[in-house]
């Protein structure tokens, strides 16, 4: 059966339910109101990025559904997104940031995880100046501060 | 639109000044809602003090909104909610956190606002590996109860079985829950210093030695010229001429940073007479009887020295020693055609050299039985034990499967050569043509990266530097199908980037395999490859000029080189 999903901006967009239960939040929506008809409004998410994570949806459409483990790894590993994935999250900063944001809203563990991976690998081996020209970051410290903090990662500058 | 709330926000703060109006952003939103029912002329007015009211971050935001900028990034880290951010931050490697936390002061925030981070990325390694850790608390509690006692063991293959089922019960369940209650336990301890700290201060640990680099020195100056010395941190034990048995603790000297110690000083040392033994030539220890042991034990009966776990050898050419299970003094019996002049423990063996070069083995145990002895040609500088850890390697000799998991090291002129307890020589280390060995020490810890490495001291024939070399010793690359001098792929490694330790462990064990299929061309050419000596990474002494003619290494561990300066001096490098 078919969901209507309809997005800040009052667009609508009909999807398989097994797609739209990919958010956890949709799905214990649907689960409470039984079968129904009427569109599910997402008031946290604009239409462009509805498409954007609906396109992730359908294409994950068959994974099987992460059990929320309580222990997480703790080696988390950020390098091991798969291809199309990696594709897909080719997008500018400010669309990165909105997926992430609706992957939280919408409780899309999978797509999260992609996402905050992603954003790791930006910052990965990075110095602390690459890192604020690669998000665009004024650094905020007073000079005491800058040279308090360079002494003290003096052992950190090289690699 | 989470953005235009959070400028909404922003404004909310930085906007009032008086303390006690704090509109709802509801009621922001509700009124920039009706801008568009407003007159052209108060719209302006309204965009006017919006924008005044903005501070730099905002004024980006809007530029970005407004699509004026063309630098696309944006500070996202700080801008997701903050449970985001912090999933972000796991997904980093400790270095990487390292320079977040001097990027700027959200980001700084961000990452001390989250406790768990650093625990959770401590949790990844073995605590037993944090030498941090390793300093600051006890042993038996990072590492359970004490080994099975030396009586215990007596046959090899009993002993091969000891050790089996303590590693398998140690990978078996319950080991996670475990290691959570510990790191629970040292988090709360009144001393503790916090995971953020533990985890920086390890990393730069790593990163200092990788580099070759010491953080800072600490001297004393001795009363007497002193000869054999044990580093066994926060204590360093020295044995003088005319025996003398010197605790000093290291542990305040390290907070106050700099200090040098006056040998009077009661609060860091403390002096016990070892009569019976006469001039002391060589001590050994077995570090685990004495770092769980003898600290305390010197405390309370700091006048009996026959409850010490420590070997000395001396004039009187016998090798004494202390049977930590029964707590007896023993002399080993057979050290008598010469003085001894080094001694080593080994896991369920003694090992006493003498100057003629006479090597003898003694079984472990209530009366420590000579086993076997052997005569070395090259005149022995040193020797020191290799203790691989938890690794554990089998190989075939003569038909039967040998397991071994630590081997020893004997220093002589030209190099050292590291040999199996059961075979001939593994590998050699030959220096630069010319140079000398003066000394070198096998830091047999098993505490990564640090593990298993051999640092040697030695001179420089045309310009007299001396100079310390840091080698890596990777056993699983060692081919022991033949008992000749090898030294495979452990030579390629020095001359490599350190690699993240795990990485290592997975390619050694694929090596391991490929090695079987591997033709017998390839193999000579290998042997061949490997008789080129290789360098390790080089500490430098020069800035202690003026000593560096009679600085020689007296004892290292994981984290720190003591260094001997002329006769009295004792100066220690520390990498943390």
């Amino acid at each position: 059966m078919p969901v209507t999903l309809v997005s800040l901006d009052n667009e609508n967009y009909v999807v398989d339910k097994e797609v739209a239960e990919r958010s956890i939040l949709i799905k214990n929506m649907l689960e409470d109101v039984g079968e129904t008809d009427s569109p599910i409004p997402l008031p946290n998410v604009t239409s462009t990025v509805l498409k954007k994570v609906i396109e992730y949806c359908e294409h994950h459409r068959n994974d099987p559904i992460q059990v929320p483990d309580e222990t997480d790894d703790p080696r988390k590993r950020s390098n091991d997104i798969e291809e199309w994935d990696m594709k897909f999250m080719q997008v500018d900063q400010e669309m990165l940031f909105e997926i992430i944001l609706a992957a939280n809203y919408l409780d899309i563990k999978p797509l999260l995880d992609v996402g905050c991976k992603t954003v790791a690998n930006i910052i990965k081996g990075k110095t602390p100046e690459e890192i604020r020209k690669a998000f665009n970051i004024v650094n905020d410290f007073t000079p005491e501060e800058e040279a308090q903090i360079r002494k003290e990662n003096e052992w950190a500058e090289d690699r | 639109m989470t953005i235009l709330m959070q400028d909404a926000m922003t404004d909310n703060n930085n906007g009032m000044d008086v303390a006690d109006m704090q509109p709802s952003l509801k009621d922001v939103l509700n009124s920039i809602r009706s801008i568009p029912y407003l007159q052209p002329q108060e719209r302006r007015v309204v965009l006017r003090e919006l924008v005044a009211s903005c501070d730099e971050n905002d004024t980006q935001i809007l530029q970005r909104l407004l699509g004026q900028t063309t630098k696309s990034g944006f500070d996202v880290v700080s801008a997701l909610p903050v449970e985001v951010s912090h999933k972000i931050f796991l997904y980093l490697e400790g270095m990487d956190l390292v320079r977040c936390r001097a990027v700027c002061r959200p980001w700084r925030a961000l990452i001390k606002g989250d406790s768990g981070l650093w625990k959770t990325k401590i949790m990844a390694w073995n605590p037993a590996e944090c030498a941090i850790l390793i300093d600051n608390y006890p042993r038996s509690q990072l590492f359970g109860a004490r080994m099975p006692s030396m009586s215990q063991k007596r046959m090899d293959g009993q002993v091969h079985n000891d050790i089996l089922t303590t590693t398998a019960a140690r990978r078996g369940g319950g080991r996670e829950t475990k290691r959570e209650i510990l790191l629970d336990n040292i988090a709360n301890q009144l001393d503790f210093i916090g995971w953020e700290l533990t985890m920086i201060q390890e990393l730069a640990l790593k990163q200092n030695w990788r580099h070759g680099r010491y953080a800072y020195e600490m001297t004393m100056t001795l009363a007497k010229n002193i000869k054999p010395i044990i580093l066994a941190w926060p204590f360093l034990i020295l044995v003088d001429e005319w025996p003398k048995l010197y605790k000093i603790s290291l542990k305040d000297v390290r907070r106050d940073r700099f200090r040098v110690i006056p040998v009077g000083d009661k609060d860091y040392t403390k002096v016990v007479d070892l009569q019976d033994y006469g001039s002391v030539s060589c001590v050994a220890w077995d570090s685990f009887s004495f770092a769980t042991g003898l600290p305390d034990l010197l405390e309370e009966h700091s006048q009996d020295e026959s409850h010490f776990p420590l070997a000395f050898g001396g004039f009187l050419r016998s090798v004494r020693l202390c049977n930590p299970d029964t707590k007896t003094g023993i002399a080993l019996p057979d050290v008598h055609h010469s003085s001894p002049l080094h001694l080593c423990f080994l896991r369920d063996q003694i090992l006493s050299v003498t100057l003629d070069g006479q090597i003898t083995f003694f079984q472990k145990g209530m009366d420590y039985r000579p086993q076997r002895s052997c005569t070395v040609e090259t005149k022995v500088l040193q020797i020191a034990p290799v203790n691989f850890g938890e690794k554990f390697f089998e190989r075939e000799h003569n038909g039967d499967i040998v397991s071994w998991r630590e081997v020893i090291c004997l220093g002589y002129e030209d190099g050292v050569i590291i040999k199996d307890e059961h075979s001939h020589t593994l590998c050699h280390i030959l220096l630069e043509v010319g140079s000398k060995l003066l000394q070198f020490q096998a830091i047999a810890d098993d505490t990564p990266p640090y593990r298993n490495e051999l640092l040697i001291l030695f001179e420089d024939p045309n310009t007299r530097l001396r100079r310390v070399l840091r080698v890596k010793l990777r056993p699983g690359l060692l081919d022991l199908q033949e008992d000749i001098a090898i030294s495979t792929e452990y030579a390629q490694n020095i001359s490599g980037e350190s690699e993240d330790e795990e990485e290592e462990v997975e390619e050694e064990e694929g090596m391991g395999t490929d090695r079987l299929e591997e033709s017998e061309n390839e193999r000579i050419r290998r042997l061949e490859a490997a008789r080129i000596p290789k360098r390790g990474r080089l500490i430098n002494l020069n800035d202690f000029a003026g000593h560096k003619a009679a600085c020689r290494v007296l004892a290292m561990d994981h984290a720190r080189i003591v260094l001997g300066m002329g006769p009295k001096v004792v100066k220690i490098l520390c990498l943390v």
